[in-house]
């Protein structure tokens, strides 16, 4: 059995003991934090620019997730809103530009009309049937005037820009509530195609080396 | 000025008992009225959207012996046209004179279809089309008869593959898309092919782009505006008195309305070759125009040919058809016959359609040992 001294003794000396363990330990690990710091320092400047950039792009990553569109995204659509609308009026205006010459011939076409048809016809659809045929004349001449070959491919090439911006305004939609585009849809469509190709070759190979 | 016809207004009340009449008539018609393509025939092959049917013989009517017909219409309208009504019907013509007519049907393209090019087109439906007529009445080339874009289908595949071609039709077909360039043309004449050479390569391809397709509304209106006049009095004044005329007349005029509004959507890889290799480019007459590498040389047709224009077209001028003649091989045996109709006349009108069939009848070459 212990002694109450004997027992003082021994706990002294145990917590001398386990000090010293304790600071020989910490010392130890200290030396071994301060070598590899000076080692990731010196040594691997880049492997610590590289876990910074991933913690960066993982942060980045976490905030795309959110079902809410980001600043970008949200400039694009408005830009794209801006770019329709553009388009729009361009539209209008070459439709309108297109319509006043082919009405501004029919207005002439029927002066000349009149003018030169200065006698009465005995029925009403014998004039309405001169009328027509020489308005006819008129503007089938006129439609091969560069004039009119011109506004209508003014109106063709604005109507293709807005179309083109429609889609695009469109898409906008489809990708923030994450819905197949048609860029998408004709991508998959385009690869079907090429597919059913090559399977009919393989089975055109295939039946001459049959025969 | 003299008061003159225009200002006398027209009588309202004879206008109005006409849109009366009108009504009447058509309150009496019902759908079975106005069907079109009713002439008899079988599904005998089909791959992808495009089905071959062969057409059912008349009854009594003596088999000619003659090489099995193909008949290939346009991807821009339905090849209904041939079969309007049965007096005025180029397939019946064909059956009543005892040939085996067969017709493809291109199918309804939707945007799915938009990278079918000439290419899916001529070497693979048209081949296996051919290629089943000829399995399965034993013989190794059949008569093709191409109609406009199908036209250039078939003159295509004759020239790539003339042993599998006996002879070769065609109707109201372009070749030299240019042709029509100083050419003594009719004022209604050619303004497709005006309009289409003003646009640049990339101003066509981003048109055909944006939709994707060729849309059969987009074609349907470009050919009302060919004739402005025509068209802006067809439906305020002409429908009036077509609509209030006699039955037949009022059933022909809305059989026609019926195959008018049928208008399929066109492809968009096969709408980029039409417009612009051919049309803007011209391709075609050129010897440039390729398909899958292979060159189209004209001159390797060989087969007898017959060329059927129509004088009036005002969709296709017959400068741009006849210039097949110069083109193709000199040993073959080159026909024409030109029409005096329009471009859809030629099928429908009933002097024009009887000519019409009654050359192709002609042109098929018997078989052999018959």
């Amino acid at each position: 059995m212990l002694t109450e001294k004997r027992d003082d003794q021994y706990f002294e000396k145990m917590i001398e003991n386990a000090q010293n363990l304790y600071f020989d330990s910490a010392s130890a690990f200290s030396n071994w934090v301060d070598a590899s710091h000076k080692e990731i320092r010196e040594g691997h400047s880049s492997a610590a620019a590289l876990s910074t950039d991933l913690l960066k792009n993982l942060s980045s990553m976490i905030l795309q997730t959110k079902p809410i569109p980001t600043l970008d995204a949200f400039m694009g659509a408005d830009l794209n809103l801006m770019g329709f609308s553009k388009a729009s009026l361009e539209f209008t205006a070459a439709a309108t530009e297109l319509q006043a010459l082919v009405i501004a011939k029919f207005v002439d076409a029927s002066k000349n009309y009149v003018s030169e048809n200065t006698t009465e016809n005995e029925s009403k659809d014998k004039t309405i049937s001169d009328w027509l045929s020489s308005t006819n004349s008129d503007v089938l001449e006129f439609q091969q005037s560069k004039a009119y070959l011109d506004a209508q491919k003014k109106y063709v090439t604005s109507l293709t820009k807005f179309q083109k911006s429609y889609r695009a305004l469109v898409e906008d939609f489809q990708v923030l509530n994450h819905l197949p585009t048609q860029s998408e849809i004709d991508d998959i469509s385009k690869g079907l195609h090429d597919l059913k190709k090559e399977v009919r070759t393989l089975k055109s190979h295939l039946n001459k080396r049959k025969e | 000025m003299k008061s003159t016809g225009l200002n006398r207004a027209p009588e309202l009340s004879d206008y109005f008992e006409q849109i009366s009449k009108g009504f009447e008539n058509l309150s009496e018609l019902t759908e079975s009225d106005i069907q079109i393509a009713t002439s008899k025939k079988n599904l005998v092959f089909e791959t992808d959207k495009v089905r071959l049917f062969k057409y059912q013989k008349l009854e009594g009517v003596k088999p000619a012996k003659k090489h099995p017909v193909l008949v290939a219409y346009s991807l821009i309208g339905s090849y209904k046209m041939l079969d309007l009504q049965p007096d005025r019907s180029v397939i019946r013509n064909m059956l009543e004179e005892g040939l085996d007519v067969y017709i493809i049907d291109w199918g309804q393209s939707n945007r799915a279809d938009r990278w079918l090019s000439f290419e899916d087109f001529i070497l693979q439906y048209m081949n296996d089309c051919v290629e089943y007529i000829c399995s399965a009445h034993h013989v190794e080339s059949a008569s093709l008869l191409g109609i406009c874009e199908g036209g250039v289908f078939a003159t295509c595949f004759a020239s790539l593959y003339p042993e599998k071609v006996r002879s070769l039709a065609l109707a109201v077909t372009p070749i030299d898309f240019h042709a029509d360039e100083n050419a003594d043309l009719k004022p209604e004449q050619g303004h497709l092919n005006r309009l289409l050479r003003n646009f640049s390569r990339q101003e066509l391809e981003e048109m055909i782009d944006a939709y994707g397709q060729l849309p059969g509304e987009v074609s349907g209106l470009a050919f009302l505006e060919m004739t402005l006049v025509k068209s802006l009095t067809k439906y305020q004044w002409d429908a009036v008195k077509s609509l209030s005329g006699e039955r037949k007349q009022v059933l022909n005029f809305l059989r026609m309305e019926k195959w008018l509004v049928d208008r399929p959507n066109h492809p968009g890889e096969a709408a980029k070759q039409w417009l612009i290799d051919l049309y803007n480019e011209n391709q075609l007459a050129n010897g440039e125009f390729t398909l899958q590498g292979k060159k189209i040389n004209l001159k390797k047709i060989n087969m007898p040919v017959l060329n059927i224009f129509s004088r009036d077209d005002h969709i296709v001028p017959p400068p741009t058809s006849k210039a097949l003649k110069k083109l193709v091989s000199k040993t073959c045996n080159y026909q024409e016959l030109e029409l005096p109709a329009g471009h859809i006349g030629a099928f429908v009108s009933s002097k024009a359609n009887r000519t019409f069939s009654n050359a192709v009848s002609e042109s098929i070459p018997k078989l052999y040992g018959q």
